[in-house]
């Protein structure tokens, strides 16, 4: 088991009357961890308080050990944080806005110039880091971005929705950049709507609704799922297929279920055997043509959950 | 252009000390300041104007030492140095061009978050801004009256050393006074807006505006002058070097005018900043 890096417990943050986050536990190792919900669900909010901008009025949370509210300067000398807005200095260009936001984090001044050329470099920005951040795309500040929260080479990463407004090509610069950060033993939470980027780039999963947590754990298992879950498709009559699909849906958990001509496609929960399936397709007059143990994508795992949230 | 993708490289250097990222802060004003042209053009226009004219004059004048009379006197053939409304009005323009965007520009980039993310509190924060305007005056205020006061002491006739000594460390109060007495007032305006050009017009008509309200007024009462932020500053000046305030003039209310200029703005500056500390 990987030692936690990130633990809460109980927690509970308001703005005046909302409740944005709610007796949330969490216990987050080292990786990517990606941090998933729709609008609103709290993740930006997790990350506030994660790093100390935001003080819960319950629970606990520590942060490689260190209580974020408390031991404030302390942790952030070993955080970076990438805003899900707009936060640059349009007046700046980027070297000169990476290398003075390294000092404040801690950099003697001879090291910043060149690691914040280094780091420009990393996230693949050329000539134009002699420009003015004003001038720039959505895409190239949100590299600058992620430039000025790794230039002090924090072993915590807080990304929030750092692949916002960029085009698919920038997303997929983006996601790369983010894992090969990853792959040097840091640990990034990466915050984001996009459940397919997620489930490519991140080895460890959130889940938030309404500041409530949903589900969590190692991707492989989210997956995977507990417990057995199948992709069969079934051939035969069209007016036996469907009274066939509504028995299913009656009966078991379904994810998805489709009827093409004489093929019914069906992906659901299966707990029993496999002749058990072949039988109760006879029974109704039909055919198993395919029946195969289906790995579910993040988004089947994520609407799921979600359906039985609410 | 297709390049490699490079690996993420460690930085293994060792952090500095917090109090260090004060300076970063400070070094940032400094910079910025002295790379904007309008300010840089006031600086040297104000240097010329101010200091290099009666710098001449006074080391050229038979003088046996340095006297803060010399300094901040009627001087010589009926014209002042540091009490002319010269050095004043150059104090006033450098002071609202500095800090016209020193909040501001937070507030509009919407900025403090990349600061208050970081191992840096409110307090740094203002105090950094505060403090790299400060060394920016004082590269006006203080180190060219010095300048002066060392080439004064250098042809002097007389052997009384130790006064003009004394005179020289009392230049350092009065130029550090009068550095700082005008950044308050500009810092607040700069939190209050987002406009630059808002923070430094408002900022240089205030001073402007109460000088002629002052003056105005003056006539029924002569403390209506410390109204006037530039007589507020001469006065200091006279105290600092020991002539005393004119006898016209209340204390309590001098006094009062100073704390007026320093201390709410400060609050209120304070209190702009605090608000965008977490709620971002
Ligand atoms: N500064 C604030 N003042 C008042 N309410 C806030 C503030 N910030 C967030 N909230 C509320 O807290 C809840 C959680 O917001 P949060 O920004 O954490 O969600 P999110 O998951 O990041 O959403 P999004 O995907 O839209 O970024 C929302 O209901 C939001 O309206
Ligand atoms: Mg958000």
């Amino acid at each position: 088991m990987e030692p936690v890096v990130i633990k809460t417990k109980g927690l509970r943050v308001t703005y005046d009357q909302l409740v944005a986050l709610d007796s949330l536990s969490l216990s987050l190792p080292r990786g990517i961890i990606g941090l998933l919900g729709p609008n609103g669900a709290g993740k930006s909010t997790l990350i506030k308080v994660l790093i100390g901008l935001k003080k819960p009025v319950g629970g606990s949370v520590s942060v490689k050990g260190m209580v974020p509210w408390e031991q404030t300067l302390y942790l952030r000398d070993h955080v970076g944080y990438m805003p899900e807005y707009d936060c640059l200095i349009d007046e700046m260009n980027p070297v000169t806005l990476v290398s003075h936001f390294g000092r404040i984090s801690g950099m003697e001044k001879g090291d910043t110039v060149w690691r914040a050329h280094e780091v420009l470099d990393f996230v693949g920005l050329g000539e134009e880091r002699y420009r003015n951040i004003g001038t720039y795309s959505t895409g190239m500040k949100q590299k600058v971005k992620l430039a000025q929260a790794i230039v002090h080479d924090p072993p915590i990463l807080f990304l929030d929705e750092p692949t916002e407004g960029m085009d698919p090509l920038g997303k997929e610069e983006m996601l790369k950049l983010i894992k090969r950060v990853g792959k040097t033993g840091k640990t990034v939470v990466v915050s984001s709507h996009q459940l397919h980027e997620i489930e490519r780039t991140a080895e460890h999963i959130v889940i938030l609704d309404r500041g409530k947590l949903l589900m969590e754990g190692p991707l492989k298992k989210i997956l995977h799922g507990e417990e057995k879950n199948i992709r069969s498709i079934v051939i035969g009559e069209p007016d036996r297929l469907e009274p066939f699909r509504k028995y299913l849906k009656d009966t078991y958990q379904v994810f998805s279920s489709k009827i093409i001509g004489n093929e019914l496609n069906v992906s659901m929960k299966w707990e029993d055997t496999g002749n058990h399936f072949f039988s109760m397709a006879v029974d109704h007059g039909l055919q198993v043509k395919e029946y195969r143990p289906h790995i579910r994508s993040l988004e089947d795992a994520f609407f799921l959950t979600f359906r039985e949230g609410k | 252009m297709d390049m490699m993708p490079l690996e993420y490289r460690a930085w293994l250097g060792v952090r500095t000390r917090y109090l260090t990222r004060v300076r970063a802060m400070m070094d940032g004003v400094i910079s910025s300041s002295f790379s904007s042209k309008g300010i840089l053009s006031i600086f040297i226009i104000g240097i010329v104007l101010v200091h290099a004219f009666p710098g001449v004059v006074l080391v050229m004048t038979p003088h046996t030492r340095l006297t803060a009379w010399m300094l901040v006197g009627e001087g010589f053939f009926g014209w002042t140095y540091l009490t002319s409304g010269v050095f004043s009005t150059f104090i006033f323009l450098l002071s609202a061009g500095i800090t016209s965007n020193l909040i501001s520009q937070d507030l509009r980039n919407r900025s403090f978050v990349i600061y208050f993310s970081r191992p840096l509190g409110v307090t740094e924060y203002l105090i950094g801004k505060f403090g790299g305007t400060f060394v920016v005056m004082s590269a006006f205020c203080t180190l060219p009256v010095l300048v002066n006061g060392i080439m004064i002491m250098a042809t002097q006739t007389g052997p009384d050393y130790i006064s003009s000594v004394r005179i020289l460390l009392l230049t350092l109060v009065a130029g550090s006074f009068a550095s700082l007495l005008f950044i308050p007032y500009g810092m607040m305006l700069s939190s209050l807006t987002k406009r630059k050009a808002y923070a430094g017009i408002g900022t240089f008509m205030t001073y402007f505006s109460l000088t002629l309200v002052g003056e105005f007024f003056s006539a029924s009462d002569p403390n209506w002058k410390l109204l006037n932020p530039m007589n507020v500053l001469h006065y200091s000046f006279e105290l600092i070097y020991g002539l005393g305030l004119p006898t016209d003039i209340s204390p309590d209310l001098y006094v009062l005018a100073l704390i007026i200029l320093l201390v709410p703005t400060t609050i209120i500056t304070g209190i702009r900043v605090k608000r965008y500390e977490g709620a971002v």
